[in-house]
C-alpha cells in the first residue's frame, strides 16, 4: 500500500483546524458527521485542500453571521455603504488633482543666448505631451532667452485653451519678457512657441532648432546651429 | 403558521437572498430526507454543482433557522433533514418566480413558448 498525497497527515491537521474554527454549538452537532463527510468526499477524489478550505470558509461565515445578523441589519449596511461610497466620491472630486490633469500647466524658458534655453522650454513642453513647436528667432539682445511669441495654429482655439504668458525680467535685466507659458493641461490644439536668441554671425537666423511634437514623440530637426 | 410568513413583509422572496444553495438543498431534499452525503451527490446529479461540505453546512443551518428544513434523529453521525411544509411553499413560490422569469426570457430570446 503506497502512501497518497490523499493520506497525508497534513490534509488530516488542516481538517481538524478548519473544523476547530467553528462555534462551539455548530462543533457539538455536526464535527463528527462533518468530518465523516469530508472523508467520504475525500474518498471520492475531492482534493482534502479544498475540503478544508471550504470548512474554513464555512467557519468564518457561521463565526460572522450571528455577528451580522445582531449589528449589521440590512438598512444599517445599506446606510453605511452608502456613506462609504459617497465619502469616497467626494474624496475623488476634491482631491487635489495630479500636475497636467487639469488646470495650467506652466512652462519656462532659460534665458540663454545660446539656445538651452529654448531647449530647456521644448523638453517641458514634449514631458506634458502638447504638440508645440518650440522655435528659435534672432532678437534684440534686450529679448535674448525670452519668449517673442506664441501663436496657437490650426483650428480657432477654444476659450479654455488659450495660452497665457508668463512674464519675468529680461536679459538685459529691465521687466516686462514672457518667460514662460501657462497652458491649459487639457490643450489639445497645436501651437509654435517664438524664443529670441542672440544673431549669428552668419547662417540663417531663424529655425535653428526644432522640435515638432508627435504623439508625444520628439522628431528634431536642427536646420543650423550657430 | 402562515405559509407566506417567509416570503418577507414585501412579498419578497427569501430565497432568492438564501443564496443557490439553499434552493439546491430543498429541491434535493423535495424527494425525501437526505444527509448531508446524499444531498451533496444529489444536488450534483441533478444540477452539476458540485457543493463544499462548509457551504452545505452553511446552507443547512440557515434554512432549519428558517423553519425550511428539519432535522431527524440522527442514524449514527449523520443527521438526516427533511422538507417542511413551509420549505415546500417557499420553494414553490420561489420555482413559480423562476418560471415566470424563464419563460419571459425564452420568449425575448425569441424560443417558442412551450
Amino acid at each position: 500500500v503506497t502512501s497518497t498525497r490523499r493520506d497525508h497527515p497534513g490534509n488530516h491537521r488542516a481538517l481538524v483546524l478548519a473544523l476547530r474554527c467553528y462555534p462551539r454549538r455548530w462543533k457539538a452537532r455536526h464535527a463528527e458527521e462533518a468530518a465523516e463527510l469530508a472523508h467520504m468526499l475525500a474518498s471520492d477524489g475531492v482534493p482534502p485542500g479544498s475540503i478544508a478550505f471550504d470548512y474554513l470558509l464555512g467557519a468564518v461565515r457561521a463565526r460572522l453571521a450571528p455577528l451580522v445578523a445582531r449589528c449589521w441589519r440590512p438598512r444599517t449596511l445599506a446606510v453605511l455603504a452608502t456613506g462609504v461610497i459617497a465619502a469616497a466620491c467626494l474624496a475623488v472630486s476634491t482631491a487635489p488633482a495630479p500636475a497636467g490633469a487639469s488646470g495650467v500647466v506652466r512652462v519656462e524658458v532659460g534665458q540663454d543666448a545660446g539656445g538651452a534655453g529654448a531647449s530647456h522650454l521644448a523638453q517641458a513642453i514634449r514631458s506634458h505631451h502638447f504638440h508645440i513647436v518650440v522655435r528659435q528667432v534672432v532678437v534684440p539682445a534686450s529679448q535674448v532667452g525670452s519668449i517673442v511669441a506664441a501663436r496657437v495654429t490650426g483650428h480657432p482655439a477654444p476659450s479654455d485653451q488659450v495660452i497665457g504668458e508668463i512674464k519675468g525680467r529680461c536679459a538685459d535685466g529691465s521687466e516686462g519678457c514672457t518667460v514662460g507659458l501657462a497652458i491649459p493641461a487639457n490643450f489639445i490644439g497645436t501651437a509654435t512657441v517664438l524664443v529670441g536668441r542672440g544673431a549669428c554671425s552668419s547662417g540663417p537666423t531663424d529655425n535653428v532648432r526644432v522640435w515638432h511634437k508627435m504623439n508625444g514623440s520628439r522628431t528634431g530637426t536642427s536646420s543650423h546651429a550657430c | 403558521m402562515a405559509p407566506n410568513r417567509k416570503m418577507g413583509t414585501r412579498g419578497d422572496d427569501v430565497l432568492r437572498r438564501a443564496g443557490d444553495a439553499s434552493v439546491l438543498i430543498l429541491t434535493s431534499l423535495a424527494e425525501g430526507p437526505k444527509h448531508g452525503y446524499a444531498l451533496i451527490q444529489d444536488v450534483s446529479a441533478f444540477s452539476g454543482v458540485r457543493l463544499g461540505p462548509g457551504t452545505l453546512y452553511g446552507a443547512l443551518d440557515r434554512l432549519e433557522q428558517l423553519g425550511l428544513i428539519e432535522a431527524l434523529p440522527s442514524q449514527d453521525r449523520r443527521h438526516p433533514y427533511q422538507i417542511t411544509a413551509e420549505g415546500v411553499s417557499v420553494l414553490t413560490s420561489h420555482l413559480d418566480a423562476l418560471d415566470r422569469v424563464s419563460k419571459v426570457g425564452r420568449l425575448r430570446l425569441g424560443f417558442e413558448a412551450s
